[in-house]
């Protein structure tokens, strides 16, 4: 096994290559943990619904907690309106990247959310969506997004400026905040690794001195864990935050 | 192994397996060549987009359809089911509270009755027995007034006869002291 911490990044094929209309469809190790994280996701929720009982077992318990999640969280910031718009979208957010997070959390396995393509892409959707809905909802009014109320004249053109460059700077913060945070995590928790066989090769003293970097990495194992709820807490959240933007663009 | 560009690791790797062809093909045909960081690599973007829509896709149409659904009927039901019940609680105490406060009505009632009824029999009683007592005493009265009258009478006749006793009395002890020859 490579002791390289960039190598648990490295795309491969699975598959032959596969060419579909010209685009390349390769099924690759990112391919089959995104598939996997989507199934295992899918196949609990749906798992967890099938009894459907009014007294809820373990399962329904979570899926439901789940629900009540990310629709409170959607109802409190978008409001209601945004609930009937956005909520399954937030939802999927949330449960693609968090079952994405956990299953990269599998020492060997390959992370989609550690590509910044993936997050990228995900954020885009975000960005395009409240674009779209906000200059069909509310018309040129989505413009006075731009336009906080309650400024003075003489220094309103420079707030106008700041709004539109953090408009567009939200897909970039917003993709890269999720990619590099995975991104990081894994590599530190590959370098901290990567040290308990360097010294445990290095004879007696070396294997005393490997506890120190094998306790670091159950610690930072733990933190990668919250790092994983919370990042797609923190993905929807602000997912959240912006859709509310495109419902009800007056500051 | 150490740290080297990606690309040159992998294919090193590769060629060390006895696979050269293979390494040769994914470095051509996937392009994680020249050491880029994977993330930042262009060649790989495409197959990655296109399993992601997929997936992602798939995750939104099983949430938004079956499961979303399925849990929002299930907490309507829930919730219905729990204000129903909270409902059919609320009668049933509303009806215990009517019955409780006629059983408490019933019961004053009762008691005052009940009291009424001692008052009446405890008047009845007392009116009887005072009857019963002048009766008794208007009876001793005239027995009284009766043996009174008797004494009396008796007391008169008595007195009455005083005088003939005194004069036979008297009569008897001058026979006794002069016989009756020496006196005529």
């Amino acid at each position: 096994m490579s002791n390289d911490p960039i190598h648990q990044f490295h795309i491969d094929p699975i598959s032959e290559p596969i060419q579909l209309g010209g685009i390349d469809a390769t099924f690759t190790n990112a391919s089959l943990f995104m598939v996997a994280s989507v199934g295992l996701a899918s196949w609990f929720m749906f798992q967890a619904m099938k009894p459907a009982a009014l007294a809820p077992g373990r399962a329904q318990v979570v899926a439901e907690s789940a629900y009540g999640f990310i629709h409170g969280m959607v109802k409190d910031i978008a409001g209601a309106e945004g609930v009937k718009r956005f909520f399954p979208f937030v939802f999927t957010l949330f449960l693609f990247i968090f079952a994405a997070n956990m299953i990269g959390m599998f020492p060997y396995f390959f992370t989609p959310t550690s590509q910044i393509v993936i997050t990228a892409t995900m954020a885009l959707m975000v960005f395009f969506t409240v674009l779209v809905v906000g200059f069909a909802k509310n018309g040129l009014k989505f413009l006075k997004l731009f336009v906080p109320s309650g400024v003075p004249i003489y220094i309103l053109w420079f707030v106008v400026i700041i709004e539109i460059i953090s408009f567009f700077s939200r897909p970039l913060s917003h993709a890269v905040r999720l990619w590099a945070n995975i991104l990081a995590g894994h590599l530190v928790l590959k370098v901290f690794a990567g040290f308990v066989p360097m010294l445990a090769a290095a004879g007696f003293v070396g294997i005393l001195g490997s506890i120190l970097p094998l306790g670091m990495t159950v610690a930072l194992y733990a933190l990668e864990f919250l790092v994983a709820f919370l990042q797609a807490y923190v993905f929807a959240l602000l997912t959240c935050i912006y859709l509310n933007d495109a419902l009800h663009p007056g500051h | 192994m150490a740290i080297a560009p990606h690309g040159a690791d992998h294919v090193a790797e590769a060629a060390a397996h006895g696979d050269v062809a293979h390494a040769a093909a994914e470095a051509g045909a996937h392009g994680s060549e020249g050491g880029a960081f994977p993330p930042f690599d262009a060649s790989l973007f495409a197959s990655q987009l296109f399993w992601f829509a997929l997936t992602f896709g798939a995750l939104y149409w099983v949430l938004s359809r079956y499961v979303l659904p399925k849990v929002s009927a299930v907490l309507a039901e829930r919730a219905a089911t729990v204000q129903g019940d909270l409902d059919a609680a609320a009668i049933q105490s509303a009806a215990a509270e009517d019955a409780r406060a006629a059983m408490e009505k019933a019961t004053a009632k009762a008691r005052s009755d009940a009291r009424a009824m001692i008052d009446r029999a405890r008047a009845d009683m007392t009116a009887k027995l005072s009857a019963e007592q002048e009766e008794a005493e208007a009876r001793l009265t005239t027995r009284i007034h009766a043996a009174e009258a008797k004494v009396g009478a008796e007391r008169a006749k008595a007195l009455g006869e005083v005088p003939g006793l005194a004069e036979a009395l008297a009569r008897d002890i001058a026979d006794r002291l002069a016989p009756k020859g020496a006196r005529a």
